[in-house]
């Protein structure tokens, strides 16, 4: 019984240069409590999947395909679009720059009120300040008070991520998407969210979907990884199994080009540049940069193969089935 | 003044009423020294003082300015807002359209027009004379479209754009409907250069007003500005500069504590 | 920005500019008409049009063709003075638009040219010509007008003057706000850094990238001193008898305007669409220099 069900979930874009495949053929489901890391480079489609599942696609985005379901109901469609009943309450969302995400005229108080005003109204004034307090505590801040009576600017930069988050998980929400609400910040920070988040997903109620282009963080926090590439899923499974066995030639190269303490050498990259997809694309989006495609790799359109509940890819020679056949990779 | 044939003794009179013998600094000494007492000197038309003759009329260029202020922020402003949030729609092009045509229309003649079209031909409205609300109307309205139509133009510019903001995405991730976001949040982050434009406005304004104020008759500070240059009396004149750059230099003043108020970065920065 | 399923949503058509005729994009809608009236003003003298000073004292204020008592001689009526009111107001016209024009260059050059200094310098000089910017655009134009006029006189160059002295402010403070973000960024320190003098980073670098912003300011600013002169011109400030311009036919039409409305009637909409058609022009021209408006 998972929490949210994607389906083949396809968007498009209408640009001035012709018509935009973002995201195509999305499958994915996450369970209660589970974390789940979304990887890829900028353009892959990671922040657009993430923004479509809270309905905050812009104006010339559309969903061509596919469905999305949240606690078994149909939110997301082809002319469905329920999402906007649901966000704010039952999944939550942290930006990519906190500090930009708080509006800069208004205190920290009154932004954590009306976010519970709106979302739990149940909630009386009385016990307003106790919940925001005790949120606070959750994020580790440590004077509260002057934190709820400051506007955004007058606090670090590291208080302003916590607050985002305070904001997103305050109204107890089933899901969490961090979209890159770490790439802004300087390592420790960074470590000091993470740990944050994890400590939020520790009771087993709440599940975090965690997009990030850093494989090595994806994989410290999270229980499952899905890896994009232009606009695709190429693979999803336990983190373990995605670092250690990759299954899809774009993840092995990214694994590689993540530069390592005890390697020396020139760093390795992926040649080329990730394609702009069009809705007609024939073949494999990574055939041009893979080191193992055949000529039927360019021709062939690849469907998704899900292997397990947890695990799936998007190749026509998967490296698994390689290994097992014995060839040197 | 006196005519180009005046004898000369009729000449050093007046200019020793006028203090025109004295040197240039001992002549700005005495200016600012009246200027301190509340007194502009007199008014060469009408042999009464200046000040006693703008402050009479004064208070009916202010109700005039007001109400043509009111007119244009309580229609610019939400017919601004509607255009930003349907883009491209009915509203969107007719605030724009207004906008450009409000911008392109000489007042005067504008005034002139609407005099002839509203008094003259449906007589639904006096042409100016102040005589109670109905005669109100007009002299505002014309006065009101420019601005209300740059403040519709600014008001949809600066709610896109602070639409585009991250806190306005965020905003709607957190559940908050399209009403609040834009009353609770959108507004008050774009009132900001709106208030910046309308201080702007009153300048532009009080050209209007001279303009309105005469074609229409309206017994203000405008029309007698007019009279003043066209009977070439220039103590007036000079009297009508100083009041009216005093009283936008204060409103400039107070539209600076406006802005500290609300936007708490500026209130900080000038601790 | 929910999604949205309206499958008739314009917003998914494909952006004009690229693929659109150059004969249906709207700058040449506004601008066609542009050069035609411009180019039936300037060359007045070869049309077949009756002298706009000739005369006609057994024709006095006629009515327009389409009224009783009109006929197409003068097919939109004829002044106080028995002036045929069409070739005066395309007499007028050459007037009016060369003075918008030359006002407008008149106000450009040193408004450019202070708002780059100002943006560029920084430091005592920039806030010198903030506050000057300021102070002169807090005074009501007409005041500006009022002063230089009553000590020198009605001239065209005076008229030119007062233009230039009202609108300079305009250009100026965006230029200098212009400038001032440009100086702040990257490529200009690293500019700097690498020992490229300040004049060469001004006039190779910044300048170009202003282009658009002038192209748009200078369109406007015609439409603008367009507008200063009529008014000037209505408070009988304006260039006396001989000299003709949309403004002075207003201005005297103002005084019949109840038994002979159409003297004040044509001008004001000659002006009005004019500075109109202007006005879109510069629209459309700021929504094609400006990259953030591209597609909207």
């Amino acid at each position: 019984m998972s929490l949210l069900e994607i389906k083949g979930l396809t968007v498009d874009a209408a640009t001035s240069t012709g018509q935009q495949r973002i995201i195509d053929d999305i499958h994915l489901s996450i369970g209660k409590g589970e974390i789940i890391g979304i990887v890829g480079e900028s353009g892959s489609g990671k922040t657009t999947l993430a923004r479509a599942l809270v309905g905050l696609l812009d104006k010339n985005l559309r969903v061509s395909a596919g469905e999305c379901s949240f606690d078994d109901e149909v939110i997301i469609a082809d002319k469905v679009d329920l999402a906007n009943t649901i966000r704010g309450k039952k999944i939550g969302m942290v930006f990519q720059d906190a500090g930009r995400s708080l509006n800069p005229l208004m205190k920290v108080k009154a932004q954590i009120k009306e976010v519970l005003r709106v979302n739990r109204p149940e909630i009386t004034k009385d016990d307003i300040k106790a919940v925001m307090h005790e949120i606070l505590q959750r994020m580790e801040i440590d004077d509260p008070d002057r934190v709820l009576n400051s506007f955004p600017h007058q606090l670090s930069g590291g208080q302003r991520q916590r607050v985002a988050i305070a904001i997103a998980i305050v109204t107890s929400p089933s899901l969490v998407i961090a979209d890159e609400c770490t790439t802004a910040l300087d390592v420790t920070t960074q470590a000091e969210v993470v740990h944050l988040l994890r400590e939020l997903v520790s009771d087993g109620k709440t599940s975090l979907l965690f997009i990030t282009h850093d494989l090595l963080l994806a994989s410290e926090l999270c229980d499952r990884v899905m890896v994009m590439y232009a606009s695709e899923a190429v693979e999803i499974g336990p983190v373990s199994d995605v670092l250690e066995i990759p299954n899809h030639p774009y993840t092995k190269a990214l694994i590689a080009s993540v530069p390592s303490w005890d390697v020396s050498g020139p760093l390795k990259g992926i040649p080329g540049s990730a394609p702009k997809i069009g809705l007609e694309n024939v073949g494999c989006n990574f055939a041009d940069r893979c080191s193992y495609s055949e000529p039927g790799c360019f021709v062939e359109n690849v469907s998704w193969t899900s292997t397990s509940q947890m695990s799936g890819f998007r190749c026509r020679i998967p490296l698994r089935k390689l290994s097992n056949d014995d060839i040197q990779n | 003044m006196l005519g180009p044939t005046a004898p000369k003794a009729q000449i050093h009179l007046l200019e020793h009423q006028l203090g025109l013998d004295k040197s240039f600094i001992q002549q700005y000494i005495s200016y600012l020294s009246n200027l301190f007492h509340g007194q502009l000197g007199n008014s060469i038309q009408f042999e009464s003082s200046n000040v006693s003759m703008i402050s009479t009329r004064l208070p009916n260029t202010l109700e005039l300015l007001a109400l043509a202020m009111m007119i244009a922020i309580s229609i610019g402003g939400p017919l601004g807002i509607i255009a930003a949030l349907k883009r491209n729609s009915i509203w969107d092009r007719l605030a724009s359209g207004a906008a450009l045509v409000g911008q392109s229309v000489p007042i005067f003649w504008l005034g002139i027009m609407v005099i002839l079209v509203f008094s003259v031909h449906l007589r639904l409205f006096p042409a100016g004379q102040k005589n109670g609300f109905s005669s109100f109307v007009l002299p505002a309205v014309c006065l009101a479209l420019l601005p209300m139509a740059q403040i519709a133009r600014l008001m949809r510019a600066t709610i896109s754009e602070v639409f585009e903001e991250p806190y306005i995405d965020a905003a709607k991730a957190r559940g908050l409907s399209t009403k609040r976001i834009v009353f609770g949040h959108a507004l008050r982050n774009a009132s900001l250069p709106v208030i910046t434009i309308i201080s702007l406005q009153i300048g532009s304004l009080l050209s209007g007003a001279i303009a309105v104020e005469y074609v229409f008759g309206w017994p203000g500070v405008g029309t007698l500005a007019v009279n003043a240059i066209q009977f070439h009396d220039y103590t007036l004149i000079q009297a009508i500069v100083v009041i009216g750059v005093l009283g936008f230099v204060f409103i400039n003043f107070c539209v600076d504590v406006l802005y500290g108020i609300i936007d708490p970065r500026i209130r900080d920065a000038t601790k | 920005m929910t999604i949205s399923f309206d499958s008739n949503n314009s917003d998914l058509l494909l952006a004009k500019s690229k693929n659109k005729k150059w004969y249906k994009t709207a700058i040449f809608w506004i601008s066609a008409p542009l050069i035609l009236i411009t180019s039936t003003c300037v060359f007045a003298s070869l049309l077949p049009l009756s002298d706009p000073n000739n005369l006609d004292l057994s024709s006095t204020v006629l009515p327009p063709f389409f009224m009783h008592g009109g006929s197409m001689a003068h097919p939109l009526g004829t002044s106080n003075l028995g002036q045929d009111l069409l070739s005066e107001l395309i007499f007028g016209g050459r007037t009016t638009i060369f003075i918008g024009l030359v006002g407008m260059i008149g106000g450009a050059l040193p408004g450019i040219l202070l708002g780059l200094v100002a943006g560029f310098s920084r430091g005592i000089v920039d806030t010198i010509i903030a506050r000057l910017i300021d102070a002169q655009l807090s005074l009501p134009f007409i005041l500006v007008a009022l002063a230089v006029i009553a000590s020198r006189g009605h001239s065209v160059g005076v008229i030119l003057t007062v233009l230039a002295l009202t609108t300079w402010p305009f250009f100026a403070r965006v230029i200098r706000s212009e400038a001032l973000s440009l100086r702040e960024r990257p490529f200009v320190m690293s500019l700097r850094s690498a020992g490229v003098t300040r004049t060469r980073i001004l006039l190779k670098h910044i300048l170009p990238n202003l282009f658009g912003t002038v192209v748009v300011l200078s369109t406007l600013g015609i439409g603008a001193a367009i507008l200063i002169e009529s008014a000037i011109d209505f408070l009988g400030l304006g260039v006396t008898a001989p000299g003709l311009s949309w403004g002075s036919i207003l201005a005297s039409g103002q005084s019949q305007i109840g038994t002979a409305w159409w003297i004040a009637a044509w001008p004001g909409i000659m002006i009005s669409v004019f500075v109109l058609l202007v006005n879109l022009l510069g629209d459309e021209l700021i929504s094609r220099f400006d990259p953030r408006y591209r597609n909207r």
